[in-house]
């Protein structure tokens, strides 16, 4: 039961990870590579608010929001100069640059030795203890983060967004500030990443800069692909899918020499077949209607 | 409405435009005639900002406006269409118009913007296509969709880049009629236009543009 919980947590985590992703790169076309990064910063600066100033979740939260939508919008300040294949690219490097830092600055992450006894969770005077009462919280932040992408989606500002990702050159004819909405997007995508990073931190109680490299950042990416890029509810059923996928591999008998390598092919193969059989995502687009 | 002073632009060591100069009276449909390549686009591009002026001076209700972003010259008054149909084609008819007639950034869609919407489609007759994605549309419905979203936000000048060019006999009715209710209602409109027909049913002045200059009249 506790193994199961334990998979439900980090399926949630997930389903933030992809549904903030979906928002800059499903709807706005931005494919990004540096959501690891985000999702990172936002578990770092939990942990070293926690670990070393005692700031209990409340405080660290938002601070990690900030922080994360300040470096986001640092980066792509600059990177949204660039279009299509050259901002993956910016991206790339940023995930680059973000993994070396928390892998180097040994006076702030301590490096590839992490940052370990990071406390619980409290809220309200309660301990978050239990994996229970985690999954919970995190099934409350991801519902939030869920409804707030949809709203944003599905106002004038999500037009704007999915029209700019057809058509630039259409968007900005009828008054549409690309640039803006493209900044815009990207920010908030980062923000909304901070959040699982800081309840990974708190759930973990360790973690080190091998959570949020750059194979972190595509099968984050992967998820929202296989989703579908544009369908929340298919974000959230890939992300089931690519985290408990792997685990349920463990439990089909395989030769014990090979298990584990073979696990990644039958792994990697049934991926390619899925996105085969789903060549739009599981939810591929539905039409929208007013 | 829209004065252009002594507008030059060049790409390279092509001249397109060379001193062009144009006053656009507010109310009236003013047609743009000439060969491939006589800078007509060229001319749009600059007015709505897709494009600046090697040299020269673009003024809007007195305002100069060179220079400025095409989104902001959106918002001062200036619609356009393109000669190549663009569209948001995934989107349906209705949130293109939508999506045209938004200001705010960020805002909800209420049932009275809906309706405006709708009341956008039926001008351009296209309400009984209201939720089918542009890229199911005819040409010539695409064509319509691009002039609702042209006039969705009420735009003072519209800039409308040959309306009628491949289209059908019943979607050339609609467009003209269109035109012409748009100038009985005010509306000022620059087009590109080759169709003699279409041009004597709705332009109160035919230019011709030739050597990167314009002159009255036909040819």
């Amino acid at each position: 039961m506790e193994y199961l919980l334990h998979l439900l947590i980090l399926v949630g985590v997930y389903v933030m990870l992809s549904q903030s992703l979906a928002l800059s790169a499903g709807f706005g076309g931005m494919i990004s590579l540096a959501h690891a990064g985000f999702y990172g910063v936002g578990a770092y600066t939990a942990a070293l608010l926690a670990v070393r100033c005692g700031a209990p979740f409340l405080v660290a939260l938002p601070m990690a929001m900030v922080l994360s939508g300040m470096l986001a919008l640092g980066v792509a300040a600059i990177a949204l100069r660039t279009v299509d294949d050259y901002f993956v690219i910016c991206t790339l490097g940023i995930q680059v640059v973000v993994f070396s830092l928390m892998n180097n600055w040994m006076g702030l992450t301590r490096g590839p030795l992490g940052i370990p006894g990071i406390p619980g969770i409290r809220l309200f005077g309660m301990a978050v203890e239990s994996k229970v009462a985690f999954l919970l919280l995190v099934a409350v932040l991801a519902a939030l983060i869920f409804v707030a992408i949809r709203k944003l989606t599905t106002s004038s500002f999500g037009r704007t967004l999915r029209a700019l990702s057809e058509d630039e050159i259409f968007a900005k004819s009828l008054g549409k500030n690309v640039y803006l909405t493209k900044l815009t997007a990207f920010t908030l995508g980062a923000m909304f990443a901070a959040v699982p990073g800081v309840l990974y931190a708190h759930y973990i109680s360790y973690i080190d800069p091998t959570s949020f490299t750059l194979d972190e950042s595509i099968f984050i990416l992967s998820i929202v692909i296989l989703g579908g890029m544009r369908n929340l509810w298919g974000s959230v059923l890939a992300a089931a899918f690519l985290v408990l996928l792997p685990e349920t591999l463990r439990f089909v008998g395989m030769p014990g020499a090979v298990a584990a390598n073979l696990r990644q092919v039958v792994y990697g193969g049934i991926l390619v077949l899925m996105m085969f059989r789903y060549s739009r995502g599981f939810g591929a687009e539905r039409r929208q209607t007013c | 409405m829209l004065d252009l002073c002594h507008i030059h632009k060049s790409f390279g060591d092509v001249r397109v435009l060379d001193g062009l100069d144009l006053r656009l009276e507010a109310g009236r449909v003013h047609t743009l005639r000439g060969g491939n390549g006589s800078g007509k686009t060229t001319l749009f591009n600059i007015v709505t900002g897709f494009l600046r002026p090697s040299s020269g001076e673009v003024r809007f209700k007195g305002r100069d406006i060179g220079g400025q972003s095409p989104h902001r010259i959106n918002r001062l008054g200036i619609g356009r269409t393109f000669q190549d149909l663009r569209l948001a084609l995934q989107m349906s008819a209705l949130e293109n118009i939508l999506l045209a007639q938004e200001r705010r950034m960020f805002a909800l869609t209420a049932a009275a913007d809906v309706r405006r919407a709708e009341a956008t489609l039926e001008r351009v007759a296209l309400s009984h296509q209201r939720d089918t994605p542009a890229g199911e549309l005819s040409y010539g419905q695409q064509k319509l969709l691009t002039l609702g979203c042209c006039i969705a936000n009420d735009a003072e000048l519209l800039l409308i880049d040959e309306p009628v060019a491949g289209i059908d006999k019943d979607n050339f009715r609609k467009v003209t009629t269109l035109v012409r209710e748009l100038r009985n209602g005010g509306k000022t409109i620059l087009q590109i236009e080759h169709h003699p027909s279409y041009i004597e049913e709705t332009s109160d002045r035919v230019l011709w543009m030739e050597g990167g200059r314009l002159r009255e009249g036909t040819r």
